[in-house]
């Protein structure tokens, strides 16, 4: 799990939780189409959601990975893109699954 | 006249002079004065206790999140919870003021502050709090934004919004916030309920009338004010079937927005379509760029059409369309817009009888008559003369930088028993020429011209019948005059406008011509 800020770190349900990690699910999901279609501005778009969130849940890391990729869209570099895209596959499958498991 | 308005006239024209005693004895007047003030205490209490009740229901901790991502509605929905506030979330802005519109429509009040992000697909939060600003609901936003939108919120506060918020929140703040926007709601709410408290009293253009259909009309106004339902002003012309509807839209949720009137009968009906709905460039001859009609001019506030009873029938199909719908369609476009204007309309024309004649739509007309308001004439309502005459005579004397201070008694008996067919505008007119002709700083019974005017019309109008010469009208008005006066010719020539020698002059004559004819 990622390093948020300590004040902001906040108890939410269970319930709220999964709900988050399904629409983060999606949202890598819909992000994998856009890379696969070279659609970075959909592809920035979504990192910018994704990053606005994440530190909320405690997924520090899952912020900055999308902050790389989203000025690697800006900058239209394909293959900071696509580490990018990896790093972040990385830490939602650690988190999904770690939900999941729980 | 009733009893009642006679002494209100007589209390009105020489109370302040103490030229004549009201003809309540003092004992009465006295007891009528501890009535009022025990009546007044019962309101304001009753009024306390209602604003008590009002203040805590309306007010309360109710946000609405606006944020296309579902994360950032999640947590907030979750920690805000736990904060006592209720949450509803909104993908977008568009589905928050779809909510709004039919929220305002049945005027429930649903959310006290908006959080909402500025980077959002369709309306973004920019477009959002100006959007908002038209709406009067004077719900506070408050900008969710990233680092590097900062200069985007600060544009955004500019223009009306609250506050903003960092993303990733910092929970203190984000709660010292949102508290700090309640409260500033519940001051707004109060300082609005306040002023509602301390001046209760509805005034048409800043006259209080006591007459008690006027009385009648103003708890009418009163009441109808705050609520979304169309209002139709009948009234014969003259009476302030505008001014009436100014004082409903100025004691509505919507009188810091744009008051728009239109008098339909002043209008071609080629060009009214496009006044009221717009057009687009090149959708006639001369249309040469996209011009917005007054629907959404009025945007959030009032529309006004005054002599609706003229509206050619293939606009009044148009205007039904306005009400069922909310939307209108600008002449040469194919989209409607969606606008929220309250719509008040008045006419000095029956429109019973005119849906008789297949000149009216019935299903308009319903429409429009859920709340009706008939003005009577000035003449059926003598105790407001005397106040709206002093009213005038003030306001005429500062335009004009005159130095006249108010009326002899005559001049306002003479005023409240003339029979005002112009109704109030005209006595407005008659007024304001009398102070530009007064010599002295009172005005007098002569330097009032309606009187002549009024009974030289009415004697031309009788005399039309037996179509007299000019020569033979000349005669029968000055007799006129003469008999009005009692036979004192220094007074009928004043009134006449010619020196005494000229009168005399035309008096022998007419003797020589009647001795002629004779």
């Amino acid at each position: 799990m990622g390093t948020a800020k300590k004040e902001n770190i906040v108890e939410v349900s269970e319930s709220t939780r999964s709900k988050y990690f399904r629409s983060l699910t999606i949202q890598i999901y819909q992000l994998r189409q856009a890379m696969e279609k070279s659609d970075y501005k959909t592809a920035r778009e979504i990192c910018h959601r994704v990053r606005g969130s994440a530190s909320l849940f405690g997924l520090r890391d899952l912020g900055e990975a999308c902050r790389d990729v989203e000025a690697a869209c800006m900058a239209q570099d394909g293959e900071r893109i696509v580490e990018g895209f990896q790093v972040i596959e990385v830490i939602v499958g650690r988190n999904v699954g770690t939900a999941e498991a729980s | 006249m009733g009893d009642q308005a006679e002494r209100n006239v007589v209390t009105t024209i020489y109370g302040d002079s103490h030229l004549l005693r009201s003809s309540l004895s003092d004992s009465a007047a006295e007891a009528e004065s501890e009535m009022d003030e025990k009546q007044k205490s019962v309101e304001r209490e009753s009024r306390r206790k209602n604003f008590q009740v009002i203040s805590q229901d309306s007010v309360q901790r109710r946000v609405a999140v606006i944020d296309d991502d579902e994360g950032i509605r999640l947590y907030l929905g979750e920690v805000l919870g736990q904060q006592g506030f209720q949450v509803q979330e909104y993908p977008s802005a568009e589905a928050f003021l779809s909510k709004l519109e039919s929220s305002m429509r049945s005027n429930s009040p649903f959310a006290d502050v908006i959080l909402c992000d500025v980077r959002l697909p369709g309306l973004d939060g920019l477009s959002f709090v100006s959007t908002m600003k038209g709406k009067t609901t004077e719900i506070p936003v408050i900008l969710m934004t990233a680092y590097a939108e900062v200069q985007s919120a600060v544009r955004a506060m500019r223009e009306g919004a609250y506050d903003y918020l960092e993303k990733p929140f910092d929970l203190a703040r984000l709660n010292s916030v949102l508290e700090n926007a309640i409260r500033y709601r519940q001051l707004a709410f109060e300082n609005k309920f306040l002023k509602n408290m301390i001046d209760p009293d509805i005034k048409l253009a800043g006259v209080q009338c006591l007459s008690p259909s006027m009385k009648a009309i103003y708890d009418l106004i009163k009441r109808v004010a705050p609520t979304e339902s169309s209002v139709l002003i009948t009234g014969e012309s003259g009476v302030g079937k505008e001014v009436v509807a100014r004082a409903i839209h100025d004691n509505s949720n919507r009188a810091d927005r744009p008051f728009i009137s239109i008098n339909c009968s002043a209008i071609p009906e080629s060009l009214l379509e496009s006044e009221l709905f717009g057009h687009t460039k090149g959708s006639f001859t001369g249309a040469t760029q996209h011009r917005k009609g007054l629907f959404e001019e009025a945007d959030g506030g009032t529309l006004f059409l005054d002599e609706i009873g003229d509206l050619h029938f293939s606009l009044q199909a148009k205007l039904l369309r306005v009400f069922q719908e909310q939307k209108i369609r600008a002449v040469g476009d194919n989209k409607f817009r969606s606008v929220n204007v309250r719509i008040i309309t008045a006419t000095h024309k029956n429109l019973a009888e005119e849906i008789k004649v297949s000149r009216f739509r019935e299903d308009l007309y319903y429409r429009l008559n859920v709340i009706p308001i008939h003005i009577p004439p000035l003449r059926q309502r003598k105790e407001d003369v005397v106040i709206l005459a002093k009213y005038f005579l003030e306001r005429s004397a500062r335009k004009n930088k005159v130095d006249v201070k108010g009326f002899t008694p005559a001049a306002l008996t003479k005023l409240v028993y003339l029979p005002w067919k112009g109704n109030v505008r005209e006595l407005q007119n008659v007024i304001e020429r009398s102070v530009i002709l007064c010599q002295g700083d009172l005005i007098d019974e002569t330097d009032i011209p309606v009187g002549q005017a009024s009974d030289a019309d009415d004697l031309i109008e009788e005399m039309a019948y037996d179509m007299p010469t000019l020569r033979d009208v000349e005669r029968r008005y000055i007799l006129s005059v003469l008999k009005k006066h009692n036979g004192k010719k220094d007074a009928a020539a004043k009134v006449l406008g010619m020196s005494r020698r000229t009168l005399y002059r035309k008096l022998v004559n007419q003797d020589d011509d009647s001795e002629t004819l004779q």
